[in-house]
């Protein structure tokens, strides 16, 4: 085969210019620590990357809305406590009603009304801009329990329940709230009682001297206070699943973090190596060129 | 003294002849860098002989003709593989602008401003009523929309007028040359009338068709007269005649179907449709203007779906319009809500990321769908890729082989040189010597 002119210096250019290309590629990835630069390196692993990259973010959803249903329930928890203790002071204050002490009577009804109003309070209790047994209403709405002059008590909320995902798939959801309806109202003998009304009865039949009423509301206070803890096992089993679902989502994160890495990670050590190699190459390439330049019959004649 | 007349001027010849073969080494080298200069070598031939004493004798030799030096069969592979290279690599730079337009690698782009969206929703599930949180949904909403028909505007206008625009001046440069071509074939046909080859001429013509060759898939076949027949393959088997002797075509873009119209030497037209064609750079360019139709098309199916499935959880509608072109959002959508059942529909709205939904004739996520586009727009560019290194190997290997044949080797010319000069310098000793000779004869007398 003729060697021409033009051939040497097209193969010179050629190959100067792959192994400028090599290095610039490894050198690339060596400083910005990924393997794929552009779609078109790898698109089935680029569009992988791309999907798991959301599909984290969606975890660090579930893990926020996690921590908020944790934290409405556990507010949902220590309110519902609150109001238990509240419950039990007010039956055992009904319980030392005794003689004619008209002095301790008057002490025993201000002391009831006090507990009223601090119940009145707990069911009024507004977190994170609703009312925490509002169902879901806002808290720049008027108070969800009223109580009437004559101890009729409103509940102006809802029992819609404050869902949040927690999971993927649609049905995956954790419930945050107890409604006021379900917290303060239980069945009692066939017909709904509510603990305010209750309270206010108590205060009521002290302040009438009715025996019998008292004997009658404290028997309806069992009924009030078993309801409230059943409804703080539920939000004890919340919490629970809560947080078994966090533990197994963060250790769900963990691995797919890992697998994205892996997607998207160039191997440090190789990429080094590959770039040392391409250097050498691209010196071999450049140390020819400069050796061929002086390769002439000119230099002999 | 008739033998000796003889030889002076057999050496006159001679010192002429090696003149002229000098002229054409130093026109050689002159071209050594010109690659589509064809080494031109002088073909000598003996003079005829005359009966004398003793038998035919020889009367020296004469330049018959400069050939050049060319291999038609290497040059017209080399011609596809230049039309494949270009058309390759105009295709993937077109495809890197869209690649740039959609870029998105979960983190920035349509995936993590969709992944945006859905959250702002998660955290309006835990307040519906609270103005930050609706403030989220809204500008989530709004930056959505606002990045799908940016999207779409910017591939729109780079298929709309920017891809044209370079078809336009690429179609101006194939007319220019067709009409060169066509002129040099005339040139040529008259100038070897008289039976030398117009080397010159000639390289001025491969020059023309091999830039033609950057441009659009070419052919020829070389006529009997020296003129060429510059054809255009497109489709499967279907070509079009470019040049013919002294007459050509035309090419000219169609915006209405985005391919082209092309008039042939006889002047009958043909169309040729966009996916017929994609070597050359015009090939390359009418590729990428099929392949950024249907990245619009695929981000036009994603807004349909999203506009549709979003609004159809929502009572009131959450984007406006119809597709990737228009798509907005209302900005009026939690205005007067109802915040218990807002609570439950931004929840069902968070869900819908994980639904399979219909989005143009299949169903998935949309979240899916749009990373997909990725590996679509991905795919596209490293075929292109490929198929460019690919060519571009095979065009070196033909460039390789037609140097071979047609270029210049400064070391062979040298050499030839050194030929010449030692045959120019025995023939002026030996008109010295035969002076001498011819003066010892006169002295005689």
């Amino acid at each position: 085969m003729r060697i021409t002119l033009t051939m040497t210096q097209n193969r010179m250019i050629s190959s100067l210019n792959r192994g400028a290309e090599e290095v610039d590629r490894y050198t690339n990835m060596a400083s910005s620590g990924k393997s794929m630069a552009q779609p078109s390196d790898d698109p089935a692993t680029w569009a992988d990357a791309v999907d798991l990259t959301q599909r984290l973010r969606e975890m660090d959803t579930f893990d926020s809305n996690l921590d908020y249903a944790n934290g409405w329930n556990s507010a949902t928890d220590s309110t519902l406590s609150e109001f238990y203790d509240l419950m039990s002071q007010a039956r055992s204050v009904a319980v030392s009603v005794g003689g004619d002490d008209e002095e301790a009577r008057t002490a025993q009804i201000a002391q009831l009304e006090q507990i009223l109003e601090q119940a009145l309070n707990i069911a009024n209790t507004q977190y994170n801009g609703m009312y925490l047994f509002g169902g879901v209403t806002s808290s720049s709405d008027s108070e969800v329990f009223t109580i009437a002059s004559d101890g009729t008590v409103t509940y102006s909320g809802n029992t819609t329940d404050l869902d949040v995902r927690v999971g993927f798939g649609s049905n995956e959801t954790m419930t945050s709230n107890i409604s006021g309806e379900d917290a303060f109202t239980t069945d009692y003998g066939g017909s709904s009682i509510n603990a305010l009304e209750e309270i206010w009865n108590l205060k009521n039949a002290l302040e009438n001297d009715d025996e019998s009423g008292i004997t009658d509301t404290l028997a309806k206070f069992d009924a009030i206070m078993e309801n409230v803890s059943a409804q703080q096992s539920v939000v004890g089993a919340r919490l629970n699943s809560i947080e078994g679902r966090q533990t197994a989502l963060a250790n769900t994160q963990i691995s797919e973090t890992d697998r994205l890495s892996t997607m998207q990670d160039a191997d440090i050590a190789e990429t080094y190596i590959q770039l040392a190699q391409a250097q050498v190459c691209y010196q071999a390439a450049m140390q020819v060129t400069s050796m061929l330049n002086g390769m002439s019959l000119v230099n002999y004649l | 003294m008739a033998g000796l007349s003889a030889t002076l001027e057999m050496c006159r010849c001679t010192l002429l002849n090696t003149q002229i073969q000098i002229q054409t080494t130093s026109n050689n080298i002159s071209n050594a860098d010109n690659e589509t200069y064809a080494r031109q070598t002088v073909v000598m031939g003996s003079n005829a002989a005359l009966f004398g004493t003793g038998g035919w004798i020889g009367t020296g030799a004469s330049i018959l003709e400069i050939t050049q030096n060319r291999d038609t069969l290497v040059e017209q592979r080399l011609f596809q593989a230049i039309s494949g290279e270009t058309g390759q690599t105009t295709l993937y730079d077109l495809l890197s602008q869209a690649q740039n337009i959609l870029s998105d690698d979960g983190t920035t782009g349509l995936s993590s401003l969709l992944g945006d969206f859905w959250d702002s929703w998660d955290s309006l599930a835990q307040n519906a009523s609270g103005s930050s949180e609706q403030q989220e949904v809204l500008s989530a909403t709004e930056s959505l929309a606002n990045a799908i028909t940016s999207a779409y505007e910017q591939l729109q206008s780079l298929k709309d007028s920017d891809i044209p625009e370079s078809i336009s001046d690429d179609t101006e440069r194939i007319n220019t040359l067709l009409s060169q071509v066509a002129e040099l074939n005339q040139q040529i046909v008259t100038n070897e009338a008289s039976g030398y080859s117009a080397n010159d001429l000639r390289d001025a013509r491969y020059a023309a068709v091999s830039e033609l060759a950057e441009l659009i898939p070419v052919q020829y076949t070389e006529q009997d007269d020296g003129s060429i027949t510059l054809t255009l393959s497109y489709g499967d088997t279907s070509s079009a005649t470019l040049v013919e002797g002294s007459t050509y075509g035309e090419v000219e873009y169609d915006s209405s179907t985005s391919g082209l119209t092309v008039t042939q030497a006889d002047g009958s037209s043909v169309s040729v449709a966009a996916d017929e064609m994609t070597d050359g750079s015009l090939g390359g360019e009418l590729a990428a203007i099929t392949d950024i139709d249907s990245y619009m098309s695929y981000l036009d199916d994603f807004a349909a779906s999203l506009i549709s499935e979003v609004n159809s959880i929502h009572g009131t509608a959450v984007f406006s319009g119809s597709g990737a072109a228009d798509i907005a959002s209302t900005e009026t959508f939690l205005d007067s809500i109802d915040v218990s059942t807002e609570t439950g529909i931004a929840t069902s709205m968070s869900a819908l990321q994980d639904e399979s939904v219909t989005i143009g004739s299949g169903t998935e996520t949309l979240g899916d769908y749009i990373a997909n586009l990725q590996q679509v727009v991905g795919t596209d560019q490293q075929n292109a890729s490929d198929l460019a290194d690919i060519q571009a190997a095979l065009r070196e290997t033909l460039e390789t082989q037609q140097q071979s044949v047609s270029g210049v080797s400064v070391d062979e010319e040298l050499v030839n040189l050194i030929t010449y000069q030692q045959i120019y310098q025995a023939a002026a000793k030996l008109i010295s010597q035969t002076a001498d000779m011819m003066q010892t004869v006169i002295d005689m007398v």
